[in-house]
């Protein structure tokens, strides 16, 4: 359990205390003066997808950055699912892409695989997000919507039991959407969950969906 | 370690296809040296015993010049924010920070100086202990560097401020570091500036992880 606040009281866990699950209770954020949420609980079981909405400056990125270890909460509490079978138990995928646009889009996916200790080739990775032909290619001749799907193969490649996107659809043509919809489905059924944001309803099968007001 | 290896390789990748940058802080090195003569005049006297002092401020002025590409970058394209999470803890990566800005600022600077003070007009026997001095101390110029890129990693131009706020940290460096060259100059033992000089270098080695860690912590949050 991360407990992030000194004064949350003991926390009621909504999925029975498994411990495959996401486990978010009571979670809430200022930032500056201005409170972006408060007492956000929910749960994530393994093969789940959250959908995250609400309209912009909600929180949605500050909620994915806290659950991802980049923020701190300013009260509540928060406990990611164990690895399990999967290298590692938390991927991010933010809202900047994190490539460099002076490596070649196989470096860039080459360096991510090597800091994630999975080794697998990269090759058929790029494949399956459609960029296949674009490996040797500066990834700085990529277009914004390629640039994404590059990101994407980055948080494939890590091997995470628990993904968290921020609007992970941005840029992304029909092509790229459908990429990202089978990915989703092919983590779910290998046991893995996710946390996914959108400034709309998007449609996602299955998705269980949590809306942040904003205030 | 393996996360220490990979991070090193890919930012000399980086500085080396962003080359042209890194040239001209080098040549920024050479000519300042260059225009000591210029401004000073061409006094052997007076050039051969400002050179190792010389060389050395102009070595911590160079190496200051290329702080902004070290954290500022990948803070701006999110690499940054992966690049912590897939840590082994983030002391190894101010540590891996400052090893890869030492290889393209500090060590280039061991093998220009010692060139640069010889064309000043410096005494042969200079050499090796000004070669030494910056071998030893570069090290903790790059360390305590990391630690002012760290602190202006969200701003867009944020070099000159980081360099302005490092620069006084570096002094005992510019001191021992010259004295010892000095010392030999003048045929005295400079083993104690030496020493002082290690010393400062461990010392930058043993806190700029956790300053860092903290400045990093501090400046995104």
């Amino acid at each position: 359990m991360v407990d992030t606040s000194k004064t949350s009281a003991h926390m009621t866990d909504p999925a029975g205390a498994s411990s495959d699950a996401l486990v978010v209770s009571d979670l809430s954020c200022v930032r500056g003066e201005r409170e972006l949420f408060s007492g956000v609980s929910f749960a994530v079981p393994s093969g789940c997808i959250l959908l995250v909405t609400g309209p912009n400056g909600s929180g949605k990125s500050s909620l994915l950055r806290i659950l991802a270890g980049l923020l701190d909460a300013t009260a509540g509490s928060y406990r990611p699912p164990e690895r399990g079978t999967f290298t590692r138990p938390v991927g991010y995928l933010g809202h900047a892409n994190s490539i460099k646009i002076r490596l070649t889009v196989r470096e860039n996916l080459r360096f991510w695989a090597r800091l994630a200790r999975a080794e697998p080739a990269v090759e058929p990775i790029l494949q399956r997000v459609g960029l296949g032909r674009f490996m040797d290619l500066p990834a700085g001749w990529l277009s914004a919507g390629q640039l994404r799907r590059l990101a994407l193969s980055q948080l494939m490649i890590a091997d995470s039991r628990l993904w968290l996107l921020d609007e992970p659809a941005a840029n992304l043509d029909s092509g790229g959407e459908s990429v990202l919809q089978k990915e989703l489905a092919r983590h779910r059924s290998a046991g893995g969950c996710a946390v996914v944001t959108s400034p709309t309803d998007i449609e996602m099968t299955d998705a269980r969906r949590f809306e942040l007001a904003g205030q | 370690m393996t996360f220490f290896r990979a991070v090193v390789e890919r930012d000399l990748k980086l500085y080396m296809r962003g080359v042209v940058d890194l040239i001209g802080v080098w040549m920024f090195f050479g000519i300042a040296i260059a225009m000591l003569p210029l401004s000073i005049g061409p006094d052997p006297d007076i050039l051969s015993r400002i050179a190792p002092g010389a060389a050395w401020a102009i070595a911590l002025l160079a190496s200051m010049l290329s702080l902004e590409r070290v954290f500022a970058p990948d803070q701006l394209d999110g690499s940054l924010d992966l690049l912590l999470l897939h840590a082994p803890s983030p002391h190894v990566l101010v540590l891996a920070k400052s090893f890869a800005h030492w290889l393209v600022t500090g060590l280039p600077f061991v093998v220009l100086a010692p060139v640069a003070a010889i064309a000043l007009g410096m005494e042969v026997r200079g050499v090796l202990p000004l070669a030494g001095a910056l071998l030893i101390g570069t090290p903790a110029l790059s360390l305590i560097g990391t630690l002012g890129a760290a602190l202006t990693a969200p701003l867009r131009r944020g070099g000159i401020l980081a360099a302005l706020i490092v620069l006084p940290q570096t002094i005992p460096v510019l001191i021992f570091g010259t004295a010892a060259v000095s010392e030999t100059l003048m045929g005295r033992d400079p083993g104690a500036h030496f020493s002082v000089l290690g010393a400062f270098t461990l010392a930058a080695l043993a806190l700029a992880p956790y300053a860092g860690n903290a400045a990093l912590r501090a400046v995104r949050s």
